[in-house]
């Protein structure tokens, strides 16, 4: 029993993976000592706390456990779904207040040279 | 100790309102000048003290993320004198002076959530919590301090210092994440505070305050308006000096609401009718209480060197309880242990979804680095705007969510969390009610663990088990250590029974006098030493 061999690299944030979860999440790399903490923290973390879980240990107990989309099942004492439908907010103005930059009430954003996510 | 105005409950100070002794006024110039006493200053991001600074720094609580709102909420008691001189009966806590977490939203007032992508944002409505205490006439004071994003058990990695202190020890933490509610109340700052709670930040500052601090249901209070870090988890909960002010407080903010689905279409009990004395005084009696005896004697939750007085506290709570006619009974919740690493699973990807918003378009921080490209614009103003905390856990949430590892590690979480939920499914059939410590410690040093996020995260390994499984639990003070620091008692009901862990608090803090202690005697001598 112990964490299955093809889930063990999953378990290490070399500086390679942390640059590729920097891109995912467009948080940029601030300094190496930044780097080397975050990525000492990551892999203590998935070491300490979630290979836990992967233990196959497990296996058996969760096998008939049917997978959720929310956490838990959803809940029968939640209100009925509302209709999915646009209402108007009633200060749009105040809204656009907190834009950072706005133009003729539209949000202004670059686009010139706009690369793929 | 000669208790002032802000050191009393609002459920005493609301007889004395409404019986005229008092004025809102006269209780809001108590709490002022009780701030002047001991706050210093709030909270800067661009925090660089001189030496002297760094001292006064030291001795004081800055529980308050910004400056108190003095002008508004003297409008708001005059108001509240107005009404209350025509014999207009304006509600339980009108008058009453709050204080509220920087992480609900409240109409013109700035909201950071403790993060500097937040630093200019000014809330364009009230949350539902902070309306319907508003519509109940409380005085609100001003913004708490926090974890940044609620990201943390310390309220150390706020983005604005200087940091919150615990009243009852400087030198401490308050606990976190809503550290400076929980301190704000402890040191009469506030009558009372809004908490939000998604491993255990509103029951664990509580606990290390000496305070009272409740999760209720997931579902129970609404969540609109209170800023996302993990939205199956997150829960608003009051803090309070006492149980029936938790009550009241409770009474006010829970029930249906239009604006979040998730919020319980059920009714909402007379809170403060059921702890009336003659209601309480035996409920107790034959009431079965769990005794999770993995809470208990495990060492990876509470070691038996370092927690012993938490042990010692509990065997004196355990003993309260039998001679009120209730049963002790041992329960087994086998999978308590992994209460922590499913949490962090599923916390980190819901974190990483939410955080996704702050990008620097339609509020919040943008970055003034000139860029054409939209992406590079993206990456510069959350590069600057989160700080270390929300940066790793986006990381990890990214990480587990990755389509390489959703399956090993989401979906398991999810499965694992059905277990935890099963294991008080079961214990609630043998049990009414669970009790345990709040915290495995009593407040830590400032400094002490902040950095190592694994043992800051295990903080919480005793208050997560509730919020996963979405089940009610309140903590309460039950005792010192042989440093003077409070020690939180934490009990648990089945969903949607807050009402009987409130009855089962308050028929252990009538039999006790933990909950009348507060720290000024202490505050006051350490605040003298510090400036000699």
């Amino acid at each position: 029993m112990g964490i299955p061999e093809r889930l063990r690299s999953a378990l290490v944030i070399s500086e390679q993976h942390l640059a590729e979860l920097q891109e995912w999440a467009q948080i940029a790399s601030k300094d190496d000592k930044e780097d080397e903490y975050l990525r000492i923290q990551l892999t203590n973390q998935l070491a300490q706390m979630v290979a836990k879980i992967l233990d196959d240990s497990l296996d058996t107990a969760l096998a008939d456990i049917k997978p959720t989309t929310y956490g838990a099942d959803l809940r029968p004492w939640q209100a009925p779904l509302r209709e999915d439908e646009v209402k108007p907010w009633p200060d749009v103005d105040t809204l656009l207040q907190s834009a950072p930059h706005l133009q003729d009430r539209y949000f202004v954003v670059p686009v010139r040279g706009t690369r793929a996510p | 100790m000669e208790y002032e105005l802000c050191d009393l409950t609002a459920y005493d100070l609301r007889y004395m309102l409404s019986k005229k002794e008092i004025s809102a006024e006269d209780l809001l110039d108590s709490v002022i000048a009780r701030i002047e006493e001991v706050e210093g200053r709030s909270g800067l991001f661009d925090y660089i003290p001189n030496a002297a600074q760094e001292a006064e720094d030291q001795s004081k609580v800055h529980a308050y993320i910004a400056p108190i709102l003095v002008e508004k909420a003297h409008e708001q008691a005059k108001i509240v004198d107005k009404y209350l001189a025509q014999n207009e009966d304006l509600g339980p806590l009108a008058g009453i002076p709050l204080a509220i977490k920087d992480i609900f939203c409240v109409r013109d007032s700035l909201t950071t959530a403790a993060s500097y992508i937040l630093h200019d944002y000014k809330g364009c409505y009230d949350a539902t919590a902070a309306a319907r205490l508003r519509e109940q006439a409380t005085v609100i004071i001003g913004k708490t301090n926090l974890d940044e994003f609620v990201l943390g058990s310390s309220t150390e990695s706020s983005a604005y210092k200087p940091v919150t202190r615990n009243p009852w020890d400087l030198s401490r933490v308050p606990g976190g994440s809503s550290g400076g509610s929980a301190a704000a109340v402890a040191a009469g700052e506030a009558i009372i505070a809004l908490g939000s709670d998604t491993a255990g930040s509103v029951r664990q500052p509580a606990a290390f305050c000496g305070v009272v601090g409740l999760k209720p249901t997931y579902g129970r209070v609404s969540r609109w308006g209170l800023i996302a870090m993990a939205s199956s988890l997150d829960c608003v909960g009051p803090i309070t000096k006492s149980v029936r002010d938790c009550a009241l407080v409770l009474q006010a903010i829970a029930g249906r609401d239009e604006y979040d689905w998730t919020a319980a279409d059920k009714a909402v009990p007379d809170y403060l009718s059921l702890l009336n004395d003659d209601v309480v005084a035996g409920v107790c009696n034959g009431l079965r209480i769990g005794w999770p005896t993995e809470y208990f004697e495990d060492p990876d939750l509470i070691d038996p060197q370092d927690g012993k007085q938490i042990l010692d506290a509990l065997n004196q709570v355990k003993q309260v309880y039998i001679d009120l006619g209730a049963e002790i009974i041992e329960i087994s919740l086998p999978h308590t242990i992994y209460a922590i690493p499913v949490y962090f699973v599923i916390s980190r990807v819901e974190l990483a979804t939410n955080l996704h918003r702050y990008d620097g378009v339609k509020y919040g921080h943008r970055s003034a680095r000139i860029t054409h490209k939209l992406f590079e614009m993206y990456e510069y103003t959350r590069t600057e705007g989160f700080g270390e905390q929300p940066k790793q856990r986006i990381f990890m949430g990214m990480h587990a969510s990755s389509a390489r590892n959703f399956n090993e590690f989401y979906d398991r979480a999810g499965k694992l969390q059905i277990l935890i939920r099963q294991d008080f499914e079961k214990a609630f059939e043998k049990v009414d009610v669970i009790m345990s410590s709040t915290t495995p410690t009593t407040a830590f040093p400032l400094g002490g663990i902040y950095g190592d996020t694994v043992q800051m995260q295990n903080a919480d390994r005793l208050t997560v088990p509730a919020n996963l499984a979405e089940i009610p639990a309140i903590s309460l003070p039950c005792g010192f250590d042989g440093d003077g620091l409070p020690i939180g008692l934490q009990l648990i009901g089945p969903a949607f029974r807050e009402d009987l862990i409130l009855q089962v608090a308050y028929s252990y803090e009538r039999e006790t006098d933990w909950h009348k202690n507060r720290p000024m005697e202490h505050l006051r001598r350490e605040i003298r030493t510090r400036d000699i």
